[in-house]
C-alpha cells in the first residue's frame, strides 16, 4: 500500500491572498482609523476629479438627450429625413419624395421660437405642418386625436390661425378665440387663438410652451414662401432605410440632402465639442491633482510605517505581500473616492443643468429642460478613471515598501532613511516634456471632438506629468536658497527652513499636487486673456460702425427684415448702412456658419480681418465665384487658398474658389464668408442678423442714435447699440469670464490647503519629539506654530513657484496648439501676468493658513508625550 | 544660610491608569537650596523622573504647589512658563534630544535664539558653552558623527549656555557607558562647584547619586531616606 502523500504546509507554500487580506486587517486598517482626518482630505481629492468628469458627462448627455427627444418627437418614427440649407428647402420636395416608390408619408416641417409681445423671456416652442395635407393621414408628431381645432377649414384658410397647448394658454390667460401677440423674427404679429394642443408628443417635451401654425404661416414667419425646413419621410417596412435614401437622392437631385433622421442630432453633438473639450480639460486637471494628493498620502503612510513594515517582513510575509496591501489600500481609496464622486457628480449635473440649458438654448439651439441621468458609458469611464488614478499613485510607492531593507531599519531607533529607487527622477521628467512637445507640434486635423480632446489632453498630462517630475529638483534648488535664507533670518525662518529641507520627496509631492492646481488658474488665464486680446480686435473691425442694429448672439438667434436697413439708410445723417447675415450651414455633414459682408457699404471697403488673400479677393467673391473662409474653418477641412469649395444651395449645387482666410470666431466650427448679393441670389435670403450704421461725415451720432432706435422700434427682436456700449457689453462679458477665473484661484487654493494640511498632518506626526524638544528648551506654543506656518507657506510657494515655471509653457501651448486643435482658432498669445502673481500670493497665505490648525493641535499637546517617544 | 530656591508644598502627581489611577508623587514637600547639588534616586516607578517633570514645568501637578525663585510655576500661563524654562532651567535629558538635522553649535544655540538674544551675543556664549564641555572642536558636526557621550556634553552645554539658576538632569547617564558616564558626572559636578549652579540630578545608579551634596531617596512618591553629605546645610521644612 502506498503511503499517502503528506499534505503541504501552507506555511511553506504560503498563500499571498491572505498574506495581503492579514496584513490589511493588521497593519492598514489599523492606520488608517488612526489617521481618519487624513485619509478623508485624500479621498477629497479623488471625490473632486471623479465628480467634474461624471458631472461633464451627464450634462452633456442629458442635453444632447433632450435634443435627441426634441427631434423624435418633431420626426416620430421617420427614419430619414430630407434637409438642407438652413434657409430652407422648397416644400414641394415633399409631393415629389411621395412619388418615390417605398416612400408611405412625407411631411414638410418648419420649426422655430416665438416670444410673447408682452413677456420676451416666454419662449414658445412653434411648429409648422401642413395641416390641410394631414386630412385623413395621421400626423406622427400632432395626431389629430391631441390636436383639437374646432374649426378646421377656418384655421388653414386664416395665416393668423394659432393652436396652443393647453398650459400655455393659461400662461397667457387666453382661450379659444382670443387674441395673442407673438414677437416673430418679422416683427409683432396677432394671432388668433382657433385650436388647442394636448400635452403629447411635442407639447408635452417642452412643457406645454407650444405652438402649432399651418405650414405656409410658418414658412411666412420663420424662412420664406415656399420654403420648408426639413421633410420627415416615413417609408415602407419592407424597405431598407439606405435603398429608400438612395431613390430619394435619385429623385431630388442637389436640391437638397438625404440623411437618417439621427444626423441632424450628431450635428448637434459636433457642435458642443469645443464646450466638452474644455470641461474635459478641467476634468484632467482635478484627476491629477488628485494623483499627487494620493501619492502624497500612499508615500507618507508608507514612511510611518516603515517600522511595521520590517517587522512584518521579519515574521515571513512576502515581498508581494507587502506590495499588494498598499495596492489595495490604493484600491480602496478609489473606490471610495469614486463612489463619492458619482454621488456628487450627478448633484452638481442636477444643481447646473437649468443653467446650462439656457445657456446652450441661448447660443446654439433651443433645447428642453429634461432630466439628469447618469450616462453609463462616461460614468463607468470616470470611475475607472478615478480608481486607475489611485492605483497609479500608489503603485510606486508600494514597490517601494516591498523593496524596504529589513535589518537597517530595525536596527535603527527610528527606522533608516529608505535606499530605494525614487519614481521621482528628471530622466523621466524630461522625457515626458519632450514626448509633450513631439504632441504639441504634430500637425494633426482630428475629425472629431473626441478624437481632439484625446490628444489635447495626451499632450497636457505628458507635460504636466513631466513637470511633477522634475518637481524634487526645482524643491532642492528652492531648499538651497531657503538655507542660505534661514541661515541668516530669525529662528522662525531658519527653523521652517530647517523643517522644509529634510524631506524633498514629500515636499515635491505636495508641491506637485499645488502646481497642477495653480496651472491650470494660469493656463485658464492665458486663454482667457488672449482671447480676449485677438477676439477684441475682431470683434471691433466687425463692429466698427458708430451704431448697430442687430438681433441677440448666437445661432438660435432671430433675423430681421431687410425692409429695416432700407428704412436706416433713409434717415437723415446716415452715410450708409453695412448689412450682414449669418446661419447655420451644413458642410459635408458638419455645421459651419455661413456669413455674408457687404464690402460695398463699408467706408474702408475692409469689413473682414483678413490674414491671408488673394489678389482682387473681394471683386473675385462680388463676381460670385469666389468665398472667404475664417481660420478654423481652413484648418478643419484643410482648405487653404486657391481650394475648391462645392456648396449646396436653394439654387443649386455651386463651385466656388477660396481667395481669403479671415479671423472669423463667430462660432469655433469654421465659418464661410459670401458677398452679401451673391448670398442673396444664391441662398434667397434677403434677411439681416446687423445693419451696421455709419454715420455722414459731422453727423450727430447721440441724435442719429435716437432717430435710428425709433426706426427699430417696432422689431423687438433687434436691438440698437452705438459703439461704445458695444465695447462696454463686450468688456463685461470679459469681465464675467475673469470673474470665473476667480472661483479658479479659490479652487487652486483648496487644492493648496489639502496638500499642505496632509504635508503637515504627517510632518508633524513624525517630528512630535522634536516638537517636544523645542518646547522643553524654551520655545512657545505659538513660536512653533508660526514656524509650521513658516513652513506650510513655503511648501506652498514652491507649488506654486513650479507651477509659474510649468504654467508659462503649459499656457503657450494651451493658447497656441490646443486652442487650434479644439477650435481652429489662432490667437495671439497673452500671458497673465497679474493673474499669476496673485494667485502665487494667495496660494502662499492659503498653505501658511492651512498648516495653522494641524499646527496648532500638535503644540499645544503634551510636551512630555512627546519626549517620550522612541 | 543659603536660600531655598526651589520648594514642593503638598506636591501631589495623580496618573489615570486604566480603570484605576497611579499616584506617582504623593505629597511631597521638598526644599531645594541655591547651589545645591540634589540627587533623586530610588527604583523604577519610584516618581523620581515625575519629580524632575514638575519641576522643569513639563508636567502639572494633581495638587500642591511648586515655587522656583520665588515664582510659583502654576501661577504661570503655558507660553510665561516656557519662557521662565527657556531663561532660567537647563534640562538634560537621559537621550539627549539633540536636534539632528542642526550642528553641535546650532542645537546649543536654540534657547538663545528662542530668546532673541543678539547674534554676537549667541556666538559668544555658545562658544563658551561648548568650550565648557570640551567640544569646541565638534561644533559644526551633527549628533549623527558624534558619539554617545560627545552628545550628552553639547547637551550639557546647550543647557548651559542660558546661564540657568537650575540644571535638571534626568539619568544623563542612562545611555552611555560607564566610562562616559563618570565624565559626564565629573563635568555636571565641576559646573556646579564653579558655577554655583543648582543641580537636581534623577538617576537609579547609587555611584552616580553619591556625587550630589544631598541623595534623597523616593519610593512609592514619597520621601523614604535622605543621606547629606559634608557641604550639605540643613533645610528645614515648614
Amino acid at each position: 500500500m502506498r503511503p499517502r502523500p503528506q499534505p503541504r504546509s501552507s506555511g511553506v507554500t504560503g498563500a499571498p491572498e491572505s498574506g495581503v487580506i492579514a496584513l490589511f486587517f493588521t497593519v492598514s486598517l489599523p492606520y488608517l482609523r488612526a489617521h481618519a482626518g487624513r485619509i478623508l482630505l485624500t479621498l477629497l481629492g479623488v471625490i473632486i476629479g471623479v465628480q467634474g468628469m461624471v458631472a461633464m458627462g451627464a450634462l452633456n448627455r442629458s442635453i444632447i438627450a433632450s435634443f435627441e427627444a426634441g427631434l423624435e418627437a418633431i420626426a416620430g418614427d421617420a427614419r430619414l429625413q430630407i434637409a438642407g440649407a438652413e434657409t430652407g428647402i422648397p416644400d414641394t420636395l415633399a409631393e415629389e419624395a411621395l412619388r418615390v416608390p417605398g416612400v408611405t408619408s412625407a411631411v414638410a416641417v418648419v420649426d422655430g421660437s416665438l416670444t410673447a409681445a408682452s413677456d420676451p423671456s416666454l419662449r414658445i416652442r412653434t411648429f409648422g405642418i401642413d395641416l390641410l395635407g394631414m386630412v385623413g393621414t395621421r400626423s406622427p408628431q400632432f395626431p389629430r386625436e391631441h390636436v383639437h381645432i374646432p374649426d378646421e377649414l377656418r384655421f388653414v384658410n386664416a395665416l393668423d390661425s394659432i393652436a396652443l397647448g393647453t398650459p400655455l394658454l393659461e400662461r397667457l390667460g387666453v382661450a379659444v378665440g382670443d387674441t395673442v401677440r407673438l414677437a416673430t423674427p418679422s416683427g409683432v404679429r396677432s394671432y388668433v387663438v382657433r385650436g388647442t394642443l394636448d400635452d403629447f408628443g411635442p407639447t408635452k417635451l417642452y412643457g406645454g410652451l407650444v405652438a402649432l401654425l399651418d405650414l405656409p404661416a410658418a414658412e411666412d414667419v420663420f424662412l420664406s414662401p415656399g420654403l420648408a425646413q426639413t421633410i420627415f419621410i416615413h417609408g415602407d417596412p419592407a424597405v431598407d432605410t439606405d435603398t429608400l435614401a438612395t431613390r430619394l437622392r435619385t429623385a431630388i437631385g442637389d436640391r437638397a440632402r438625404v440623411e437618417r433622421t439621427e444626423a441632424r442630432g450628431q450635428q448637434m453633438d459636433a457642435l458642443l465639442g469645443s464646450i466638452r473639450i474644455a470641461l474635459a480639460l478641467a476634468s484632467l486637471v482635478t484627476m491629477i491633482t488628485a494623483f499627487f494628493i494620493i501619492y502624497e498620502t500612499i508615500t507618507i503612510s508608507i514612511e510611518q510605517r516603515r517600522r511595521e513594515i520590517a517587522v512584518t517582513r521579519s515574521l515571513g510575509f512576502t515581498r508581494r505581500a507587502i506590495a499588494g496591501v498598499f495596492v489595495l489600500e490604493s484600491l480602496l481609496l478609489g473606490l471610495l473616492g469614486a463612489a463619492g464622486g458619482v454621488a456628487g457628480g450627478y448633484l452638481l449635473a442636477r444643481l447646473s443643468l437649468a443653467t446650462a440649458v439656457a445657456g446652450v438654448s441661448g447660443m446654439y439651439f433651443t433645447v428642453a429642460p429634461g432630466e439628469v441621468s447618469l450616462p453609463l458609458r462616461e460614468t463607468l469611464v470616470a470611475i475607472g478613471l478615478g480608481i486607475l488614478v489611485c492605483i497609479a499613485a500608489g503603485i510606486a510607492p508600494a514597490l517601494g515598501a516591498a523593496r524596504e531593507p529589513v535589518a537597517p531599519v530595525l536596527r535603527s531607533a527610528r527606522g533608516a532613511r529608505t535606499t530605494t529607487r525614487s519614481p521621482w527622477s528628471p530622466g523621466r521628467g524630461l522625457a515626458a516634456i519632450i514626448a509633450a512637445l513631439v504632441v504639441f507640434m504634430a500637425d494633426l486635423r482630428l475629425p472629431t471632438a473626441g478624437a481632439k480632446t484625446a490628444w489635447i489632453i495626451l499632450g497636457h498630462a505628458l507635460f504636466l506629468f513631466g513637470m511633477a517630475f522634475l518637481a524634487p529638483g526645482f524643491v532642492r534648488a528652492a531648499s538651497l536658497l531657503a538655507a542660505w535664507v534661514g541661515s541668516r533670518a530669525d529662528l522662525t525662518v531658519s527653523l521652517a527652513t530647517d523643517f522644509f529641507v529634510r524631506q524633498p520627496r514629500r515636499v515635491a509631492a505636495a508641491a506637485s499636487a499645488i502646481m497642477v492646481g495653480y496651472t491650470l488658474v494660469v493656463v485658464l488665464g492665458a486663454v482667457v486673456h488672449s482671447i480676449n486680446a485677438t477676439l477684441s480686435a475682431w470683434l471691433y473691425r466687425t463692429f466698427g460702425a458708430e451704431i448697430s442694429v442687430g438681433t441677440s448672439p448666437g445661432l438660435s438667434s432671430a433675423s430681421f427684415d431687410p425692409g429695416l436697413a432700407e428704412d436706416l439708410r433713409r434717415l437723415p445723417g446716415v452715410g450708409s448702412v453695412e448689412i450682414y447675415r449669418k446661419k447655420l450651414f451644413i458642410y459635408g455633414d458638419r455645421p459651419v456658419v455661413i456669413a455674408a459682408f457687404d464690402r460695398a457699404n463699408r467706408p474702408d471697403g475692409n469689413p473682414l480681418l483678413l490674414v491671408a488673400a488673394a489678389a482682387n479677393a473681394y471683386e473675385d467673391a462680388a463676381r460670385g465665384d469666389a468665398v472667404m473662409v475664417s481660420e478654423s474653418f481652413a484648418f478643419r477641412y484643410g482648405a487653404g487658398l486657391g481650394a475648391a469649395l462645392d456648396l449646396d444651395t436653394p439654387s443649386g449645387r455651386r463651385s466656388f474658389r477660396i481667395v481669403g482666410i479671415a479671423r472669423d470666431y463667430t462660432m469655433d466650427v469654421g465659418t464661410i464668408l459670401v458677398d452679401i448679393d451673391v448670398y442673396r441670389e444664391l441662398w434667397r435670403d434677403a434677411r439681416l442678423t446687423y445693419a451696421h450704421v455709419w454715420p455722414a461725415p459731422g453727423a450727430d451720432v447721440a441724435a442719429l442714435r435716437e432717430v435710428v432706435n425709433r426706426a427699430a422700434h417696432d422689431d423687438p427682436n433687434v436691438t440698437v447699440v452705438t459703439n461704445a456700449e458695444f465695447r462696454s457689453e463686450v468688456e463685461a462679458r470679459i469681465g464675467d469670464l475673469l470673474r470665473v477665473l476667480g472661483s479658479l484661484q479659490v479652487f487652486a487654493c483648496a487644492v493648496a490647503v489639502l496638500g499642505v494640511v496632509n504635508f503637515v498632518l504627517a510632518a508633524l506626526l513624525d517630528r512630535r519629539r522634536e516638537i517636544a524638544v523645542l518646547r522643553s528648551v524654551g520655545l512657545t506654543a505659538s513660536e512653533l506654530g508660526r514656524i509650521i506656518m513658516t513652513e506650510g507657506a513655503m511648501v506652498g510657494a514652491v507649488g506654486a513657484g513650479v507651477g509659474l515655471i510649468a504654467g508659462i509653457p503649459a499656457s503657450y501651448f494651451m493658447v497656441k496648439h490646443s486652442m487650434l486643435v479644439a477650435m481652429g482658432w489662432s490667437l495671439d498669445f497673452r500671458f497673465p501676468v497679474v493673474l499669476a502673481l496673485t494667485t502665487l500670493v494667495a496660494i502662499t497665505i492659503a498653505a501658511a493658513l492651512a498648516a495653522y490648525f494641524p499646527a496648532r493641535h500638535i503644540t499645544r499637546g503634551a510636551i512630555l508625550a512627546g519626549l517620550e517617544m522612541e | 544660610m543659603r536660600e531655598i530656591l526651589i520648594r514642593f508644598d503638598g506636591v501631589e502627581k495623580v496618573y489615570a491608569a486604566g480603570a484605576g489611577s497611579v499616584r506617582a508623587v504623593d505629597h511631597l514637600d521638598l526644599g531645594i537650596l541655591r547651589g545645591e547639588f540634589l540627587t533623586l534616586t530610588g527604583p523604577s516607578g519610584s516618581g523620581k523622573s515625575t519629580v524632575l517633570n514638575l519641576m522643569a514645568g513639563l508636567d502639572s501637578p494633581t495638587a500642591g504647589e511648586i515655587t522656583i525663585d520665588g515664582q510659583r510655576l502654576a501661577a504661570m500661563s503655558d507660553d510665561a512658563l516656557t519662557i521662565f524654562r527657556r531663561r532660567k532651567l537647563g534640562i538634560i535629558f537621559q537621550f539627549f534630544n539633540l536636534l539632528p538635522t542642526l550642528t553641535a553649535a546650532e542645537n546649543v544655540a536654540l534657547p538663545l535664539r528662542a530668546d532673541r538674544r543678539p547674534r554676537a551675543e549667541i556666538a559668544e556664549r555658545v562658544a563658551a558653552a561648548l568650550g565648557a564641555v570640551a567640544m569646541g572642536h565638534r561644533a559644526r558636526h551633527r549628533p549623527a558623527e558624534l558619539s554617545g557621550g560627545e552628545m550628552q556634553r553639547v547637551a550639557i552645554a546647550r543647557a548651559l549656555v542660558i546661564d540657568p539658576i537650575v540644571l535638571l538632569a534626568d539619568e544623563p547617564t542612562g545611555n552611555l557607558d560607564s566610562k562616559m558616564g563618570q565624565e559626564i558626572l565629573e563635568l555636571v559636578k565641576g559646573m556646579s562647584e564653579r558655577t554655583g549652579v543648582t543641580v537636581v540630578l534623577v538617576t537609579h545608579d547609587l555611584r552616580a547619586a553619591a556625587y550630589g551634596d544631598r541623595m534623597i531617596t523616593l519610593r512609592d512618591g514619597r520621601i523614604i531616606d535622605e543621606v547629606t553629605g559634608p557641604r550639605h546645610e540643613t533645610v528645614h521644612h515648614a
